[in-house]
C-alpha cells in the first residue's frame, strides 16, 4: 500500500513497472502473472467533511467500546467471548495518544501514527485469539496489529 | 515505454498466453480531474463528490522474455487534481522469485520530480 498527497493544479504521471522474468510451472513451460490495483484518490476537504462526526451520532468510539478487561465471567456458555461492533475512530478523544512512529526496517521503512488500545485478559484457561477490522471508507487509511 | 510495449505487442502476447488476463482489465492511460475535464467521451474521472475508487482486477503483469531492472515493461496513468488529494495504491499479487511491482509517482510540471510517498508499506 502506498500514499501520496497530490496537489491541486499539478499533473502528475504514474509509471507501474514489471520486475521479473516468466514463471515456470512443473514442466517448465512459462505462466503468466496478473494482479490486481486498488486505486483510490479522494479530495482532502471532503474527506475531511465525510468523516466528521456529528454530536448525536451513537455509534460509540473505538476507545470508549473496546473492552478494559476479559475474564472467565465474560464467557458465553461455549467459552467464547466476541466483540463484533461498529465503532468510531473520534477526533481528539481516540487520538489523544497516539504515537508517531519513525521510519525503520520493522515499520518497512514508513513512519506510522499508533494507537494503542491495551485490553487485560484474565483467564484460568488457555486462549486463542484472534482479530480482524473492516473499514468504511479506503481500506488502506488504517491497519491492526495484535500484540501481546 | 519499450518499442515492443508500446505497439501492443507485449499486451497481445501476454494476453493470448494467459487467459486469465483476456478477461481482466486495463490500466487507464489518464485519470481526468473532474467530469469537464474529459474529452466526453467516458474517461475515468474523479466524481463530484471527489472520489475516484477502482479496482482494477486481473491486469497483465507483463513480463520480458529476459529479467531487466534497468529497462522494465510497465504502464502509464496520467492523473491531474483540481483540489489537494490524497491518492491510495493497493496492489495484490502473488510474489514468486524476483518478481515485483514497482509504482513511480512523477509530477510532470516539474519536469518528472518523483513524488516521495507519505507511506508505504508491504504486507
Amino acid at each position: 500500500m502506498t500514499e501520496y498527497r497530490l496537489t491541486k493544479g499539478r499533473h502528475y504521471a504514474l509509471t507501474v513497472m514489471y520486475i521479473g522474468g516468466p514463471k515456470l510451472n512443473d514442466e517448465g513451460h512459462s505462466k503468466c502473472s496478473v494482479f490486481d490495483l486498488t486505486f483510490s484518490i479522494v479530495h482532502e476537504s471532503q474527506l475531511v467533511e465525510e468523516v466528521k462526526c456529528a454530536a448525536s451520532d451513537d455509534v460509540p468510539s473505538l476507545s470508549a467500546a473496546l473492552p478494559k478487561k476479559i475474564t472467565d465471567r465474560d464467557l458465553d456458555s461455549h467459552g467464547e467471548y466476541t466483540f463484533d461492533k461498529v465503532v468510531k475512530l473520534a477526533y481528539p478523544h481516540d487520538f489523544q495518544h497516539v504515537e508517531k512512529t519513525a521510519a525503520t526496517p520493522r515499520t518497512r521503512g514508513s513512519a506510522r501514527d499508533i494507537a494503542r488500545e491495551n485490553i487485560e485478559i484474565q483467564l484460568e484457561k488457555n486462549f486463542d485469539i484472534s482479530a480482524s477490522i473492516e473499514h468504511e471508507y479506503d481500506q488502506a487509511l488504517f491497519t491492526l496489529e495484535l500484540a501481546e | 515505454m519499450s518499442a515492443a510495449a508500446n505497439s501492443g505487442e507485449i499486451l497481445q502476447r501476454g494476453i493470448a498466453a494467459c487467459p486469465e488476463a483476456a478477461n481482466g482489465d486495463i490500466l487507464p492511460p489518464q485519470i481526468f480531474a473532474s467530469k469537464s475535464a474529459t474529452k466526453g467521451g467516458g474517461e475515468l474521472h474523479i466524481d463530484a463528490n471527489g472520489h475516484f475508487m477502482r479496482r482494477f482486477r486481473d491486469v497483465l503483469f507483463k513480463m520480458s522474455r529476459e529479467y531487466s531492472e534497468v529497462s522494465p515493461e510497465s504502464d502509464r496513468v496520467e492523473l491531474a487534481v483540481d483540489q489537494d488529494s490524497l491518492l491510495h495504491l493497493t496492489f495484490l499479487y502473488e510474489a514468486y522469485e524476483a518478481n515485483e511491482i514497482r509504482a513511480v509517482l512523477t509530477d510532470t510540471w516539474m519536469l518528472g520530480q518523483q513524488v516521495t510517498p507519505q507511506t508505504s508499506f508491504k504486507v
